[in-house]
């Protein structure tokens, strides 16, 4: 154990004694708190635009005039998405998701002003985040540290007479483990402090009760990531005959695993399981919904059965006997059914494009560095379940409000001069306003089992091949 | 035969017998072509797209017929007619996605205001968007230059390190002579790869190779010739090979990852672009509002712009189409000034982000290579500008029926207008002369490197 300790410290000296690792940590730390203040600026500010939006068309919703509900459902209201509770660190997909959307009746508008679609095409090169930095960074200054510490012993001769001494190469391996370690600490805590103080000065982490268990979870993921890749650095670099060759195979694992695997796997994915087009989509629900019936054709079967059960429930044989205005209750059904026609559809898209992120995820099992960032906009509430969650919310929120406005339709105007009339702005004044909450953190983390998987895998197979990996003959 | 090529020759046939060589360059082969598949299908979705636009708009205008038969409002059949446009997928898009998968390339518009409808999303998953794209543009970009560094960053440290440099580089007449082939060797043997690839995708998607696809297939060569520099200047600086390859390694990362993501953010920070969620939220303020207002107010505000209908007969009733479509037009035409500044703004950053991409080579390149393939932004506003002029033909075309409240029968529905799409135009404002220029500083920064090494 004690020669453990002391090649740990041996270790962790000459690491620390080297220029060229003050050089990067100093480099780091400025990488760090660029992404840090940046990405904070940028999401405070669209936070607070997104409130200032938002509280706007509420005001506008409310100073509405007298008016006649369906007049109130057409001229409808907007829903904007703020960015996740923890997107100052990892903006995960929100580049590439729409910001508001329009709700009105009977139809469902897509979310639109995505950032990436108005922005340069070298956007897809990516963008800077803390997460990008402890993801994708991290890793390559453990190579850099690391991967001579096995490999430099063997090249130099060091090592036949570190054996020699009766040094086990298992210590020798594990005691530059333990020093690498330490020398990696001040990198971890860098980045774990930068990220909390993002967040305690970010409004959004106060309102989220869960945010410190988010930060935890995701600090935890980025432990077990940049532990995988120490293990793998020595591991390599105690197989390897030279420190270039242990570069080389841990730069060229890098780039492979964290450049080149998440585009390939994406575009795969896309392939695999192709998701219907926007023309194809709209003509697909445009038609389920016909099939069901038109309430604008005055022989469709649909209404006119609709029609005689209404009247017989209330006992009249005229529309215009009823004690309810008929036409807000035509509304009104047909408004359920072209939203329960959307809702199976866009159930099915939803679940393709989860299919697509689960295949992302498996693919994972190649590469620790995927693995880590599913996980991590996963406990940031920056994914694509965030993302349908809003999506579903704010289509849940357009049909209770238009519902409500079909209700006043059908009990507050008569079915005679229906159009002419107005009714008080009171009315709809009480409706809720729209409310959006990213998935709680425990919806979040349902499904990234499989990213815990590969994550403990690339820890777990190093280590192993660690304790059993021969000393390199020399 | 000339010295130096002799001694390219050499170097070339040393270069044929490396096993790295061939697996570095075979490995770049396959993610090209990989790529170049994985390009054409991403795109695939919009094609398909496209060619079903004809058999979508027929079936939607039976199903209008049939509620308006035997004929129709102008004004009512139009509120229900969804018109579509596109814009073809261009042919070298399979090469550089640029952000075609991020846009629409078909838009549906109807004759109610234009600006509630101009920007709707495409359907996407935006958790694949997100990892990035993974076309030929982005190997060309990232991989190759990578390749090029690990063949070329030991041009003369290997030989530095045995101590045999001095003597190898009396060979070749000149240690400059000599880098200059070896590099060379090297770049020629990932350009042959990179254009290997390129022809492929030329046979496959039946690319003619000239004109647009030549330029593109320049913009990767001036790209190829700045990192040559860069690998040259590392191969000339460095003593040994654990430091050529450390700088190599590190100027790749620096240059191809950081500095991009850094861009990027700083650019998205910096310039926030918002003027789209303001004229979408202004617009339908103006537009709705006009149902509260006098007609004759809204009236007044739409014959300022249109006064060929002002002699039409006033609006009594509650409703009439040609005063719900002249509400509509107001609105459009009170977020006009908003519409431009938004576009501006888009175009603005667009320019701000290619100057700094004067000093990123691989932001530069990706600029130019999907400018080249005509699959950049300005590409798409481009399409959107059409996309409105297309809605002053609706506008033409319906106004005159709608004003004059006239009815139209299913037989009339033949005479719309049809959007017509212009093949893609590749934007032109990025040119190749900010690589070659760093490329040719980079050389000159050799030079320098190599004399007074030689002083050493």
């Amino acid at each position: 154990m004690s020669t453990l300790l002391a090649i740990a410290h041996a270790e962790f000296r000459l690491l620390t004694r080297s220029r060229g690792t003050w050089l990067l940590f100093a480099l780091f730390i400025a990488l760090v708190a660029t992404a840090a203040v940046l990405n904070r600026t940028r999401q405070v500010r669209d936070r607070a635009q997104q409130l200032g939006y938002q509280q706007l068309v509420r005001a506008q919703w409310e100073s509405q005039p007298d008016r006649h509900p369906h007049r109130v459902a057409h001229y409808g209201t907007f829903a904007f998405k703020p960015p996740g509770p923890l997107a100052s660190l990892d903006p995960g997909v929100e580049s590439y998701t729409g910001r508001v959307q329009y709700l009105e009746a009977h139809r469902q508008n897509a979310t639109n002003f995505a950032e990436a679609g108005a922005l340069s095409s070298a956007f897809r090169l990516g963008e800077l985040s803390l997460a990008f930095v402890l993801q994708l960074v991290l890793p390559l200054i453990v190579i850099v540290l690391g991967h001579r510490a096995l490999s430099e012993e063997a090249e130099t001769g060091r090592l036949r007479f570190l054996l020699a001494q009766g040094v086990s190469f298992r210590t020798l391996a594990f005691g530059k483990l333990a020093g690498l370690a330490a020398a990696l600490a001040p990198f971890l805590v860098v980045g774990f402090v930068a990220s909390l103080a993002v967040m305690l000065t970010d409004p959004a982490f106060a309102a989220d009760p869960a945010a410190m268990a988010r930060l935890g979870i995701l600090g935890a993921a980025v432990l077990v990531h940049t532990f995988a890749w120490l293990a793998l650095t020595l591991w390599v670099s105690a197989g390897a005959r030279t420190a270039a060759r242990a570069c080389a195979v841990l730069v060229t694992l890098w780039v492979l695993g964290g450049v080149v695997l998440p585009r390939a796997a994406s575009a795969i994915a896309a392939l695999r399981y192709p998701l219907s087009d926007k023309s194809g989509f709209a003509a697909a629900v445009a038609a389920d919904t016909e099939k069901l019936g038109n309430s604008h054709n005055p022989d469709d079967p649909h209404y006119t059965q609709f029609r005689r059960d209404t009247l017989a429930r209330h006992g009249v044989t005229r529309v215009e006997d009823l004690a309810v205005n008929y036409r807000g209750i035509v509304m009104a059904r047909g408004e359920e059914l072209s939203a329960e026609t959307f809702a199976r559809h866009f159930a099915a898209l939803g679940a393709t494009m989860q299919t697509q992120s689960d295949f992302v995820q498996r693919a994972a099992l190649l590469a620790p560095t995927l693995a880590l960032r599913t996980l991590s906009a996963a406990a940031a509430g920056t994914d694509l379940r965030a993302e349908l969650k809003f999506q579903r919310g704010a289509e849940a929120y357009r049909y209770s409000f238009v519902q409500q406005l079909n209700a006043l339709h059908r009990d507050e105007v008569r079915y005679h001069d229906d159009r002419d009339q107005r009714v008080a702005a009171a009315h709809w004044q009480r409706f809720p306003d729209f409310r959006t909450a990213p998935p709680a953190l425990h919806e979040a983390l349902v499904g990234t089992g499989g990213a815990w998987f590969a994550l403990a895998l690339w820890l777990v197979v190093p280590l192993a091949g660690l304790v059993f990996q021969k000393p390199r003959a020399t | 035969m000339n010295a130096f090529l002799r001694l390219l020759l050499w170097e070339w046939r040393h270069l044929w017998r490396s096993g790295l060589a061939w697996l570095v360059c075979g490995g770049l082969l396959a993610a090209c072509v990989l790529a170049i598949w994985a390009g054409e299908n991403n795109l695939a979705r919009h094609r398909s797209e496209i060619a079903a636009l004809p058999a979508l708009y027929a079936a939607q205008m039976d199903g209008i017929a049939k509620q308006f038969t035997p004929e129709g409002e102008a004004g009512y059949v139009a509120y229900y007619a969804f018109f579509p446009t596109h814009r073809p997928v261009p042919p070298l898009a399979a090469l550089a996605t640029g952000v075609r998968d991020l846009v629409p390339a078909v838009v549906w518009v109807r004759l109610l205001g234009l600006e509630g409808q101009l920007y709707e999303a495409d359907l996407g998953n935006p958790a694949l968007q997100a990892l990035g794209g993974f076309d030929f543009a982005f190997v060309v970009c990232a991989l190759a230059p990578l390749a090029l560094l690990v063949l070329a960053h030991d041009a003369f440290t290997r030989d530095r390190e045995l101590g045999r440099f001095t003597l190898v580089a009396a060979q070749g007449g000149s240690a400059g002579a000599l880098l200059a082939a070896r590099v060379g060797v090297r770049v020629l043997a990932i350009g042959a790869t990179v254009t290997c690839a390129f022809l492929f995708a030329c046979l496959w998607l039946r690319l003619a190779p000239a004109g647009n696809s030549l330029r593109w297939l320049a913009a990767a060569w001036a790209y190829l010739a700045c990192w040559t520099g860069a690998a040259a200047l590392i191969a000339a600086a460095t003593r040994t090979v654990a430091a050529s390859l450390a700088v190599a390694l590190t100027t790749w990362v620096a240059a191809v990852v950081l500095v991009p993501a850094l861009l990027n953010l700083a650019l998205v920070a910096a310039f926030p672009v918002t003027e789209g969620l303001a004229l979408t939220v202004r617009q339908r303020q103006e537009i709705h509002g006009g149902w509260d207002k006098p007609k004759p107010e809204t009236f007044a505000r739409f014959f300022v712009n249109h006064p060929e209908w002002r002699d039409t007969p006033p609006v009594t009733g509650r409703f009439a189409w040609k005063w719900y479509y002249a509400m509509h037009q107001v609105g459009d035409e009170s977020v006009a000034a908003e519409s431009t500044t938004y576009r501006d703004n888009l175009l603005a950053r667009q320019r701000v982000m290619a100057r700094l991409a004067w000093f990123a080579p691989p932001v530069y390149a990706q600029l130019l290579l999907s400018a080249r393939a005509g699959t950049d932004l300005d590409a798409h506003l481009a399409y959107l500008d059409r996309v409105r002029a297309f809605h002053g033909e609706l506008r033409r075309y319906f106004y005159p029926l709608v004003f004059a409240d006239r009815s139209i029968a299913p037989t009339d529905y033949a005479a719309f207008p049809r959007f017509n799409a212009a093949p893609s135009e590749p934007s032109a404002n990025t040119s190749v002369w900010p690589l070659l220029l760093l490329a040719v500083a980079l050389v000159a920064a050799t030079r320098r490197a190599l004399v007074s090494s030689s002083k050493l």
